[in-house]
């Protein structure tokens, strides 16, 4: 009978618990007397052709609306996002709410945190943001990316739960396809096939240039070849290296040096713009991103096509330098200056719910989303046919949350992107090549998290390596200074202190892979 | 005599009130003058202080740390302070050399011209690129650079090879120079040719007298006139020494043009501005400010005992 009682009453606390757990795992919007609070965020420059302010944004107007909390977006002039940031800072005048792309506070969200900027938000997240407490108890992976070295939440951010990593590649090598298959040489794989191409533009394409390439001529889409990346870190056998200080690097210059001197890059490369010299004709083959460049090409009429990553030798082992990680970027923080931090922590984590991620992902429920039968949101012809919106891209960013904005669980583009929805071939390309079998992201690392004294002394450091290594680099390519003095290059990175940076970065990333959540 | 001896005697407030009830307007008029040094000039020189603070905004200047000469060191100690105190003087000195003489050649050249309209036409003409915005003329001094563009049609015109006008690091200074010229040669002109308007009409009728041709009175009566101005002017360019406006060497240099092209400023300006170290850009700022004094006081000496004239 004793027995009995204690399963009832032990089946009684579990069901009282399960309970109280389920009320706190949800917010009830619309919050009660629910105030305006100011929110700085970049406006997304697309979206700026049209709305002035975030608060024309469909998902926003909704999110205020069904939330009871409105916002009041301050949006810094575009291109000066940093120098307006940092006035503010200088100003004291925060505004509630923060949004960067990547944090920017001198010292990261650590320091602004120390210093009384931001608050730290690990204490108050189980009752106030109970969506996005779930999904760091749930994902541990994304835990340890956006907490600190001693485990505290100093920062919303974007949340990407997606099971293909590799899904986010999305430079690709572009290529006249009407040239190409002139040219006869198929689809071009290794250095030797690029080279022939090159050459047979040069002799067949009187004033075009071969190949446009990125301005500081460290081209991703190339230097994979070589492992070399365009991060400061990657990860090789366990080890951290920096592409900057690779012996590789000597390797992918020589070839860059040969292809320079050949004429397959324009002498000025450097200040060359290469996708307006690949819509004029003026260049037959550039790097960018595959799905701009398809719709672009495809309104201009210009033939395009993707091409596979460049290899050194057919068959060879590639190891991409771009993987999603599901710290999507885009920070969202709360300021000390915030007058009702828990009403602004409520708001955020309406974007981590599921109907919050629809709103945001898809738009205004019922006018730009309805509930197709598989329970999945579908877009309206009010987002895919709107006469408003002649360009597709600008109705992405108004009709709908694109990037930016607010930190919230973000979906995949392919669902999301309505170009993507409309025109299957544009997701067609965007995924091509994506079945190579010789290709893996295992040498990407996600962002590291310095603590403030490390991070004062990496980027001290950095700094000047980088801005050395920019200079040495370009002149190696065009020839202002011979190869073989690559040895000097090599010990004067490390006389300007590269090692001590690779020893921050490592015991970083090994403490970063060792810590768990506390719970 | 017995008057002004007596008024020393007295203390300087006395004497102040009474010169000020001699000249009252004269004082008010200055007011404005004095209150904008002070409040633009010397009020913020305090924040000075922050050169030896490692400064950080959200904890102000009473908040932040102190470590002394640090940010003079870091500066000194960079790999790259030899050669960004090089670009910034050979920068400047080349442009006194090239761009100091310009506006005046201009202005001696113009003074001789007497067809009024076409004299008008020229002015208005050379002044206008003054007008036009930094960014817009980078923007085309970029685009003529172009392997394709202008100055390799120029080029290319002559038989010369075309190249990369702005990849190359000897030929950053020219083309900074140069356009510096051609954008500031008319509106420098100006000042000079008000001065000449005032030139007395007697001296050159008497040189015309004494049988001197055209080109014997530019030289003794014409400079004459401008040779004050032209030292007043050097000796302020001289204070500008240690400055090179970071705003078109941001946007005309590539890391291809560092070795020529990166200066103070643009050093200042990726390390303080975009990394926000503030103190380091205080400390380097306070560092150019010193010399420039000093180059001030010394070329006005030199003037003083060379020329006989002087700022002071």
């Amino acid at each position: 009978m004793k027995r009995k009682l204690l399963v009832f009453l032990l089946v009684l606390t579990m069901l009282v618990s399960a309970s109280s757990a389920l009320a706190a795992a949800s917010i009830d919007y619309p919050v009660e007397n629910g105030h305006t609070l100011s929110i700085w965020a970049p406006l997304n420059s697309a979206a700026a052709k049209k709305i002035t302010s975030y608060n024309e944004n469909e998902s926003f107007i909704f999110a205020q609306e069904y939330t009871g909390i409105s916002l009041e977006f301050v949006h810094p002039a575009i291109g000066q996002e940093t120098e307006s940031f940092n006035l503010m800072i200088a100003s004291e005048e925060y505004t509630d709410m923060v949004t960067v792309w990547n944090p920017m506070y001198p010292g990261g969200n650590v320091a602004a945190v120390e210093d009384g900027v931001f608050i730290d938000l690990t204490d108050k997240l189980d009752e106030y943001s109970p969506a996005f407490a779930e999904i760091l108890a749930t994902n541990t992976e994304y835990w340890r990316e956006i907490s600190t070295p001693d485990g505290r939440i100093l920062a919303y951010t974007g949340y990407k739960n997606s099971t293909d990593k590799q899904e986010g590649s999305y430079n690709r090598l572009q290529v006249r396809a009407d040239w190409l298959e002139e040219s006869g040489l198929g689809i071009l794989r290794t250095i030797a096939d690029y080279e022939a191409f090159f050459q047979w533009i040069l002799d067949n394409k009187e004033g075009v240039i071969p190949l446009a390439i990125e301005g500081d001529g460290f081209d991703a889409t190339l230097a994979i070849a070589f492992e070399l990346y365009e991060a400061n870190y990657s990860l090789r056998d366990g080890a951290l290296y920096a592409s900057r200080y690779d012996p590789a690097l000597k390797d992918y210059l020589e070839m860059m040096h040969r292809w320079y001197e050949k004429g397959y890059l324009s002498k000025d490369f450097v200040s060359v713009d290469r996708q307006n010299a690949f819509e004029t004709g003026a260049a037959a083959m550039f790097s960018y991103t595959s799905v701009d460049t398809y719709t672009r090409c495809a309104s201009l009429g210009i033939p395009v096509e993707n091409l596979p990553y460049l290899r050194q030798e057919e068959g060879q082992q590639l190891h991409g330098f771009y993987a999603i990680w599901p710290n999507n970027t885009v920070y969202t923080t709360i300021t000390t200056k915030c007058e009702y931090p828990e009403e602004a922590m409520e708001f955020i984590d309406f974007g981590y719910t599921e109907f919050g991620a629809n709103v945001y992902n898809f738009g205004y429920p019922e006018r730009a989303w309805v509930y197709g039968e598989d329970g999945k949101p579908q877009y309206t012809d009010y987002m895919l046919h709107n006469p408003d919106y002649a360009n597709i891209n600008d109705s992405t960013h108004i009709l709908k949350l694109h990037s930016g904005g607010i930190a919230r669980m973000r979906y995949s583009d392919a669902v999301t992107i309505p170009d993507n929805v409309l025109d299957p071939g544009c997701l067609t390309y965007r995924l091509q090549w994506m079945d190579d079998p010789n290709y893996d992201i295992d040498y990407c690392i996600p962002s590291l998290v310095y603590t403030t004294e490390d991070n004062d002394r990496h980027a001290s450091l950095w700094t000047d390596i980088k801005t050395y290594s920019d200079e040495m680099i370009l002149k190696f390519i065009t020839g202002a200074e011979s190869l073989d003095n690559f040895d000097n290059y090599l010990a004067t990175l490390k006389s300007m202190g590269i090692e001590e940076c690779l020893e921050i970065s490592q015991r970083t990333y090994d403490a970063f892979m060792q810590k768990t959540p506390a719970k | 005599m017995a008057q002004p001896s007596a008024a020393l005697k007295k203390s300087f407030p006395r004497r102040l009130a009474r010169n000020y009830r001699q000249n009252p307007y004269i004082y008010w008029m200055a007011l404005p003058v004095v209150l904008y040094y002070l409040l633009f000039h010397y009020l913020p020189m305090f924040g000075i202080v922050i050169a030896f603070q490692n400064f950080r905004p959200a904890r102000g200047v009473f908040g932040s740390q102190w470590v002394g000469m640090q940010n003079f060191q870091d500066f000194f100690r960079s790999p790259f302070a030899p050669r960004l105190i090089r670009n910034t003087i050979l920068i400047n000195v080349y442009s006194i050399l090239w761009g100091f003489p310009a506006p005046i050649l201009l202005a001696l050249m113009l003074n001789e011209v007497r067809a009024s309209a076409y004299k008008r036409v020229i002015q208005t003409v050379s002044y206008m690129p003054h007008f036009i915005s930094l960014v817009v003329i980078c923007g085309m001094i970029k685009e003529f650079s172009l392997i394709n563009g202008l100055f390799n049609d120029v080029r290319a015109f002559f038989g010369l090879e075309r190249v990369g006008i702005l990849s190359e690091a000897k030929m950053f200074r020219t083309v900074y120079i140069a356009s510096g010229i051609w954008q500031q040669i008319g509106w420098g002109s100006i000042i000079y040719l008000a001065t000449l308007a005032g030139a007395d009409p007697n001296l050159y009728e008497a040189a015309v007298i004494d049988g001197a041709n055209r080109f014997q009175r530019i030289i003794h009566v014409t400079l004459p006139v401008l040779v004050p101005l032209i030292v007043m002017q050097f000796i302020l360019r001289m204070g500008q020494m240690m400055n090179v406006g970071s705003e078109k060497i941001i946007l005309l240099y590539t890391p291809l043009t560092y070795e020529t092209g990166d200066v103070i400023s643009s050093y200042v300006y990726r390390r303080g501005l975009q990394e926000t170290k503030y103190s380091l850009g205080t400390a380097i700022g306070l560092f150019n400010s010193l010399i420039n004094m000093c180059l001030v006081v010394g070329t006005n000496a030199l003037s003083r005992k060379v020329l006989d004239e002087s700022l002071w």
